[in-house]
């Protein structure tokens, strides 16, 4: 080899990996989005919201001073893909999409199916699918341009939320995602999406916010969940449907429970985790039957009673939560029925059954109206509180 | 069911080292009669049957009083 | 048979720590509401009449002098019957340490460290358990001995800061005494802890001078002692609150001020709680597997252990549903169930003993 060859060849070689360099990104070249909202008007036109975060803004929010720490920017479009190149055109920097936090669609726009919208998202591959979604029946353009107190980032502010409903009231699983949008897009499973609206009228634009102490104006709050089965609205179920909802599909991993024992006597449990549970699915007479035993266990938070606490007290107490529980479920069961909601996934059992009986079953495809449920609820209380009991008087 | 697997994997592995170590029959077969009691239990807590000491000594007391 | 010798003051810290140990939080809020203002009587009587139930084992051990709990059983029965007997002591010595266990679950889980999985507490403690048997009685005997000044100085401090808030009106009005609640209710307490003494049959042998004396004294130091406790929370936290609750000493702690930035010393106190509970799980454990090496006749105390652990670990996590059912167990039952084998057995052994002496002679 000549000792030309021998420096050329390296160099060479070295520089194919500096074709690396055309995918390189300048962080101060970047609009970093922190939140996605997107919305459909009355005449079809899409509108989407991009929450970018300001660096210098953030810094000085420590700092005490008062740069808005983002900004929203609001484009209308025909189409889903038009949008990056319409940001161009206002925004001064690129748009980077793979880290925001939280998608919000509106209730319009998810009645009208968000197909194309999932599809469209797929098929970045810079995204993460894995992202929190919510809907809301306020205007999107107001849950974008409001900002919350304690979270300088909005998304980062209804994550929590999300997270704080899945570790204290079982209102929330952690499975409102992008992605289980996706997964359920072509089978018959629902899927369940959290609500969030604003908690006062008029949403909170300016940084003025963060001088006032009022923390409940211009936040959001949780509301229950949206039901979307093939990207497609069908209904929603209140807040306090929801825990029923996810202890009845062995989910949820805490839940709290009031119990009246009688007209001045109460106790309040909770669910210390995800509950045991068996499902069994089965033809009795030719009729398909679902059998839940679901097995929680719970601790006694506190308890209001005019005796020392015993164990028959507690034997009392467990059957009366198994009672209410059968209650509010049946309730959730009953209302998803003449709704039509097929909240405990029946349909897509029916179609992965084999055997006789069941062939007559999978042809129909609203057969799985005709399940008969029956549920069998035991739950034990293995931890009480510190206080054995009340304090009698006035 | 976490428990379950250490208890499993510490008897196994501890079993390993006194066969290694040629302990006498006499000691292994104890050694696993006992950690057979342990495992079990630990696969009837999984189960949600456990076998309650307390209660079976509640009942033997009932029955004698 | 190891080859060891426990001083005096080392016998004297086990049995008073072992006596201590889990009654030391969990009875004063119990006797509190049986037995009201005068709950601090209950660990006297009881102390003495255990104490007193003790004493036939110590008789035998006096009579057997250099010998443990288990070969005393095979030398008075013989061979087969012997370890019948001996089967019966391992139980109720494996339901002791499960019982600890459980206990520990319960209070870790209620108060301090609500959100841990509760067998993990267990899991650690018997580790180190295991470690200790290993080394044999005289690292135990240390240990304790080692926390011995420790502890002194702590309880000195806990009840010095805790007289702060003393309250004579608690005693008052002064009623008549609850017959009811001092006697028969509270009569669980000769049990728990004080019947557990038969354990310390098993040391015996290692103390180098008068063993069933120093033991003596330390039941019933244990005994002043827990009766100190109960009468510093009526003091202090007054029967109507003590009662309501289900670890006083816990929320005594919680409220103690010593000054303005030194407050909320639970997590300190309830340290010292841990070690009592320690050592008392440690000696217990530590009997049980002498007790199956020498009944089955191993020589390794390390094989025993960890299977044993194991399995302790298994029943203590079924032992009760919740601390309300542990109570209420422990009222009912637990008298007629220690009485077997701190009752029936050396009582039996007695027996066969003048028998088998007078055959003799």
């Amino acid at each position: 080899m000549t000792p030309f060859l021998r420096t050329a060849l390296p160099i060479l070689f070295l520089s194919l990996m500096l074709q690396g360099c055309g995918d390189y990104r300048e962080i101060s070249d970047l609009a970093i989005v922190d939140m996605v909202g997107v919305d459909m008007d009355a005449d079809g036109n899409y509108l989407a919201y991009f929450q970018v975060a300001n660096p210098n803004g953030i810094a000085s929010t420590k700092g005490g001073g008062s740069r808005s720490p983002i900004f929203t920017y609001e484009f209308k479009g025909k189409s889903w893909a038009e949008f990056t190149s319409k940001a161009t055109q206002t925004v001064p920097r690129e748009l980077f999409l793979s880290h925001f936090q939280a998608y919000i669609v509106s209730k319009r726009l998810a009645a009208k199916g968000l197909g194309d919208l999932l599809n469209f998202l797929e098929s970045d591959p810079s995204r993460r699918m894995a992202t929190a979604v919510f809907i809301t029946k306020d205007s999107v353009r107001d849950i974008m341009n409001t900002y919350v107190p304690l979270e300088t980032n909005i998304g980062k502010n209804l994550r929590n939320i999300q997270q704080l409903q899945v570790d204290f009231t079982g209102k929330e699983v952690g499975e409102s995602k992008i992605n289980t949008l996706l997964e359920n897009f072509e089978s018959s499973r629902l899927t369940f999406v959290s609500n969030i609206m604003l908690s006062s009228e008029k949403p909170i634009t300016t940084t003025k916010r963060y001088e006032s102490i009022d923390g409940n104006r211009g936040n959001f709050t949780y509301t229950g969940v949206s039901i979307i089965k093939k990207g497609q609205f069908l209904g929603e179920l209140k807040a306090k449907q929801v825990a029923p909802l996810y202890f009845m599909l062995g989910k949820s991993k805490t839940l709290y429970q009031h119990i009246q024992l009688s007209s001045d006597e109460f106790a309040d449990l909770q669910m210390l985790s995800k509950p045991k549970m068996k499902r069994r699915f089965i033809l009795i007479d030719g009729e398909p039957t679902l059998q839940l035993t679901i097995k929680p266990k719970i601790k006694l938070l506190n308890i209001h009673q005019n005796k020392r606490l015993d164990s028959q007290t507690l034997r009392r107490l467990e059957k009366m939560f198994d009672e209410e529980m059968t209650d509010q479920v049946t309730e959730v069961l009953n209302l998803a029925k003449k709704e039509k909601w097929d909240l405990l996934g029946i349909e897509e059992r029916i179609s992965h059954t084999t055997g006789r009986g069941w062939t007559e079953l999978k042809k129909n495809p609203d057969s799985w109206m005709r399940t008969k449920v029956t549920l069998d609820i035991k739950s034990s209380i293995v931890k009480t509180g510190v206080l054995v009991t009340t304090y009698e008087g006035g | 069911m976490l428990p379950f697997v250490l208890s499993l994997f510490i008897t196994i592995v501890l079993f390993v080292y006194f066969v290694n170590k040629q302990r006498p029959k006499k000691e292994l077969i104890l050694y696993s009669v006992m950690s057979l009691l342990g495992i079990v239990q630990f696969l009837l807590l999984i189960i949600d049957k456990p076998i309650q000491l307390p209660a079976i000594m509640a009942e033997l007391i009932d029955r004698l009083m | 048979m190891e080859n060891a010798t426990l001083s005096q003051r080392q016998f004297l810290s086990i049995v008073i720590f072992t006596t201590i140990s889990t009654a030391f939080y969990l009875l004063p809020g119990v006797l509190i509401a049986d037995a009201k203002q005068y709950a601090w009587l209950v660990p006297i009587w009881t102390g003495f009449a255990g104490v007193g139930i003790s004493l036939l084992w110590l008789y035998l051990a006096s009579q057997y002098p250099k010998v443990d709990l288990f070969q005393i059983s095979h030398q008075v029965l013989g061979r087969v019957a012997g370890k019948i007997v001996s089967i019966f002591l391992i139980y109720q010595m494996i339901l002791i340490c499960s019982w600890v266990i459980n206990n520990l679950n319960d209070f870790m889980t209620i108060t301090l460290l609500t959100h841990t999985t509760d067998w993990v507490f267990g899991a650690c403690f018997l580790m180190i358990a295991v470690y200790s048997t290993i080394k044999g009685i005289e690292a135990l005997a240390r240990t304790t001995e080692f926390f011995v000044p420790l502890l002194i100085l702590m309880i000195f401090l806990f009840f010095s800061i805790a007289v702060n808030v003393w309250d004579w009106s608690h005693f008052t009005p002064v009623s008549e005494i609850d017959w009811e609640g001092v006697f028969p209710k509270s009569s669980f307490m000769i049990a728990f802890p004080f019947m557990d003494a038969f354990t310390f049959i098993m040391i015996f042998p290692y103390v180098k001078e008068k063993p069933g004396l120093v033991y003596l004294k330390g039941s019933l130091i244990g005994a002043l002692f827990l009766s100190a406790v109960t009468f510093l929370i009526i003091g202090t936290l007054g029967v109507s609150r003590a009662s309501h609750i289900a670890y006083p000493l816990y929320t005594l702690s919680q409220e103690l001020e010593l000054s303005p930035f030194l407050e909320h010393i639970e997590g300190g106190i309830s340290i010292f709680w841990l070690i009592f509970v320690f050592i008392k799980l440690m000696f217990t454990f530590y009997c049980a597997v002498t007790g199956i090496a020498q009944t089955f006749n191993i020589q390794h105390r390390g094989l025993i252990s960890v299977p044993l652990a194991i399995v302790i670990l298994g029943f203590s996590q079924s032992m009760h549903q919740n601390i309300i059912e542990n109570i209420e167990w422990m009222k009912k039952y637990i008298l007629q169930q220690e009485s077997l084998v701190s009752v029936v057995i050396p009582a039996l052994l007695i027996v066969v003993h003048f028998i088998s002496r007078r055959r003799r002679t």
